[in-house]
């Protein structure tokens, strides 16, 4: 009897419990700051400092765990015959990198903040120890987000993410502004998540299946065999659209963008740029995932309409993004709505996937040139959001009236703001410019010129509401005194402001070409169960795009 | 050939009945109380179903967390926040026809969707009710994973609600 | 009588889905609106079990229902905090009162 008992357990072997280590540093981060508290009593300087370093630790164990799944891709967790549970391969490993590098970025900004004895952060001084784990928490959830292809993993990642952000907005308990913002990102999240376990429900009653790889697999036989009744193409509709709800939400695509605004002006500053990289980082990995099993082969049952209502989704994202940026007074609104634009422009890349055919190469670029915009996207987020804090900081405003004569005032941290504003634009030398012209190459490459135009047209808008920034800081002096601000702050955006400028030129052929490499990662695994053999073969042999298009 | 038969459509019947009036009795209800009161019978009408559906352990799951846990959280809620005048609680006219308008032509695209389709169904329909035995290997074998991460999870909310719901002192 | 199979639990989801949609577009109070939202969970978990049933065979989808209901636990539990907080800064938790942040 107990034998029968001790046969029916089951234990995952030690490869996968050591794949998963990046997994590990977070969620042992977490129960170290729990536990810290509990011993060393509540103290918010231990617990950054924890977090610090168990962002840092779990950054060092993605580059160990690089070389390891450079070759191939680790997929498991699950008894012999089940479906994967997590995957782990270069571009789960990539993300899991920025989010933990992003961490311990928005945790020195924290630092700086407390240091700084700024009204609000009292409340994250005296409450440090539930902050953390609600921040490293959210960044667990992220990084489980990259790194499954399971539907049931996936909502359960996305929930991960969300509940403690839920929180950390609304963090400030006696900020009117704070509680408002929590209350709408809560029931906006709620909806959402609702309609996509719908949307899931129906995709498992359909497939029979939770695994995106095997959906996928399912979607090409059932090409072969016959062609798909309208019924079934509806419900696959409707499925898929409450699963982009839950995703469209994370990465705040039109129309499920409107609590994206109002959350990044009311949470507290670190807050806003946390969630302004992380969470749209990564639910666009976890969109590229599900385009690379899935959403391909559906896109020949459709005849394409797939691609056009993304292109659609994408344009409309970054047009109501950048209008809608034009009239605000507040940089930190400013700024949410520079970042729905952003995902707009982060989402033209999933039209192109949509349109690639069995053998051709035009996915590959538009892969790479979504990673390099994100790697980007991610300091150029960075030194604006830090550059307001600061200025929020030593000015108590953060209206673009605080940045009047900050070219005298404060030099170094204007010029790092103009750096990334003009990078943020897409303007050269700048790395946004980098991250732009590669997508926009890639999309010119699949014929959506029209996509190319709006984008254009965007990108001439934005111009105007970002120089409005510069211009303060540079031409309408208001004669306030200088300031200084504490010095790691000036370090921290000054080496973002830095970045930008490497990846603008000098560095730009190198990450274009390790973005390549990455994007050719997605690949193993959505190639051995969704494609057929030709496509798989190509898959093994991408086409490196540095080769081809290198400045 | 036996009971469940004649006995099935009426029991299914029933508990539908009892689920769509209060979903319906929430949705016209102006009063926040009640709507609660109303989810309770939607929450115990599904439980019923589940029970229909051989889905034993998950009908109590049901009854005791959602019924029992996550209704209760709600209750509380609407006492703790009820001191405020419902303000504009009732939609307009306008609103509540547009909203019904779409929700009926909602419905009737799902409906058409889910009839339309020809469901493969299984030659033999379960006719036994799943074990907690297999539920439970299941939940600690393929699906360790969602199992840990859930308690990560609840550790994380926990702390969360709890300084949110704390008061500042 | 009918016999009763799968199509006849797939409707009664649907109508569950659109009575939550409903609940959720006609109600202005926050808790109203987390009740549209376990209508609708509840619709999937009913989708998922009734799919175990007569289709797969399997019990995945029940687990998956298990997980759900997990789901919707922490959620209304983060969210009441967060209605509580709410309502501690301005006595109401109607949601066209949160209008502070416009533009």
């Amino acid at each position: 009897m107990l034998l029968a008992i001790a046969n029916s357990f089951w234990m995952p072997d030690l490869d996968a419990v050591v794949a998963i280590g990046p997994l590990w540093g977070l969620a042992g981060t977490i129960v170290a700051i729990v536990l810290a508290a509990l011993v060393l009593g509540r103290s918010a300087a231990v617990s950054s400092v924890i977090t610090i370093i168990g962002a840092t630790l779990t950054a060092w164990i993605c580059f160990t765990h690089a070389p390891r799944v450079a070759q191939s891709a680790w997929a498991g967790l699950a008894p012999a015959g089940g479906s994967p549970m997590l995957l782990v391969d270069n571009f789960a490993i990539l993300f899991i990198l920025l989010i933990c590098l992003f961490l311990a970025c928005v945790t020195g900004l924290w630092m700086i903040g407390a240091s700084t004895n700024a009204r609000e952060s009292a409340a994250h001084l005296r409450n440090g120890p539930e902050f953390f784990v609600l921040l490293v928490g959210s960044a667990f959830g992220m990084a489980l987000m990259v790194s499954t292809t399971n539907l049931l993993m996936i909502i359960l990642a996305i929930e991960m993410a969300s509940l403690p952000s839920y929180a950390i907005v609304g963090f400030q308990k006696r900020n009117r502004i704070a509680a408002e913002a929590s209350l709408k990102y809560v029931l906006f999240g709620a909806v959402t998540s609702a309609l996509m376990a719908y949307g899931i429900s129906l995709l498992y009653g359909f497939y029979g299946t939770l695994d995106v790889n095997e959906i996928g697999r399912l979607v090409s036989t059932e090409l072969a065999a016959t062609d798909t009744p309208a019924a079934a193409k509806a419900l696959i509709s409707v499925a898929l659209f409450g699963l982009m709800a839950g995703i469209g939400f994370k990465i705040s695509a039109v129309p499920f963008h409107f609590w994206c605004p109002d959350v990044f002006e009311g949470a507290s500053i670190e807050v806003t740029t946390w969630l302004s990289v992380a969470s749209k980082a990564a639910g666009l990995g976890l969109l590229l995932r599900i385009i690379a099993a899935v959403l391909q082969p559906l896109a020949e049952t459709f005849d394409n309409p797939l691609s056009t209502t993304v292109a659609m989704f994408a344009a409309v994202t970054c047009t109501v993004g950048n209008l809608a940026a034009f009239p605000q007074t507040s940089v930190k609104r400013l700024l949410a709505y520079s970042s729905i634009a952003h995902a707009g422009y982060m989402l033209m890349a999933g039209a192109i996937i949509w349109q690639a055919k069995p053998g051709s190469d035009v996915a590959n670029p538009a892969f790479a040139a979504l990673i390099v915009y994100i790697i980007v996207y991610l300091f150029m987020n960075l030194g604006a959001f830090g550059c307001t804090a600061l200025v929020y900081w030593a000015t108590g405003s953060e209206k673009i009236e605080a940045f009047r004569g900050l070219g005298r005032r404060s030099p170094l941290i204007a010029a790092a703001m103009t750096v990334c504003l003009f990078s943020l634009v897409g303007l050269p030398p700048f790395g946004g410019f980098i991250a732009k012209f590669y997508l926009l190459m890639a999309l010119f490459k699949s014929n959506l010129v029209w996509l190319v135009a709006v984008a254009l047209l965007n990108s001439i808008f934005s111009l105007y509401f970002y120089s409005r920034i510069a211009y303060a800081m540079y031409f309408a002096d208001d004669g306030k005194p200088a300031f200084s601000v504490p010095a790691f702050g000036r370090a921290l955006v000054i080496a973002a402001a830095i970045v930008i400028l490497l990846t603008g030129i000098p560095i730009a052929g190198g990450l274009i070409g390790r973005a390549n490499q990455f994007a050719s990662h997605l690949y193993p695994i959505a190639a051995r169960t969704t494609f057929a053999e030709p496509q798989a073969a190509a898959a093994k042999d991408p086409i490196p795009l540095a080769a081809r298009s290198a400045p | 050939m036996n009971v469940n038969t004649w006995l099935e459509p009426i029991v299914f019947f029933l508990f539908a009945g009892v689920v769509l009036f209060s979903a319906i009795g929430i949705v016209l209800t102006r009063n926040i109380v009640r709507a609660a009161l109303f989810l309770l019978g939607t929450l115990g009408g599904v439980a019923g179903l589940y029970f229909l559906l051989m889905a034993n352990l998950l009908a109590a799951i049901q009854l005791i967390v959602y019924a029992g846990g996550t209704l209760v959280l709600i209750v509380f809620g609407v006492m703790l926040t009820s001191k405020s005048p419902w303000v504009r609680f009732a939609p307009s006219r306008s609103e509540a026809a547009a909203a019904t308008t779409i929700g009926l032509v909602l419905f009737a695209a799902l409906a058409k969707i889910v009839t339309g389709i020809d469901w493969t169904v299984a030659a033999h329909p379960a006719d036994q009710p799943a074990t907690v035995r297999q539920v439970g290997n299941l939940l600690l074998q393929q699906y360790l994973v969602p199992f840990e991460v859930a308690s990560v999870l609840l550790l994380v909310v926990m702390i969360g609600a709890a300084y949110l719901a704390r008061p500042e002192n | 009588m009918t016999s009763i199979g799968l199509q006849h639990y797939l409707l009664l989801a649907a109508a569950l889905f659109c009575l939550g949609i409903l609940t959720m577009t006609l109600k202005r109070n926050a808790i109203g609106i987390l009740i549209g939202v376990e209508l609708i969970l509840n619709a999937a978990n009913l989708n998922l079990v009734a799919f175990t049933r007569y289709r797969t065979g399997a019990i995945d989808g029940q687990i998956v229902a298990v997980f759900i209901i997990l789901l919707a636990a922490a959620e209304a539990a983060i969210a009441i905090a967060i209605f509580m907080n709410f309502y501690n800064s301005l006595a109401t938790i109607d949601v066209d009162r949160a209008d502070q942040l416009q533009g």
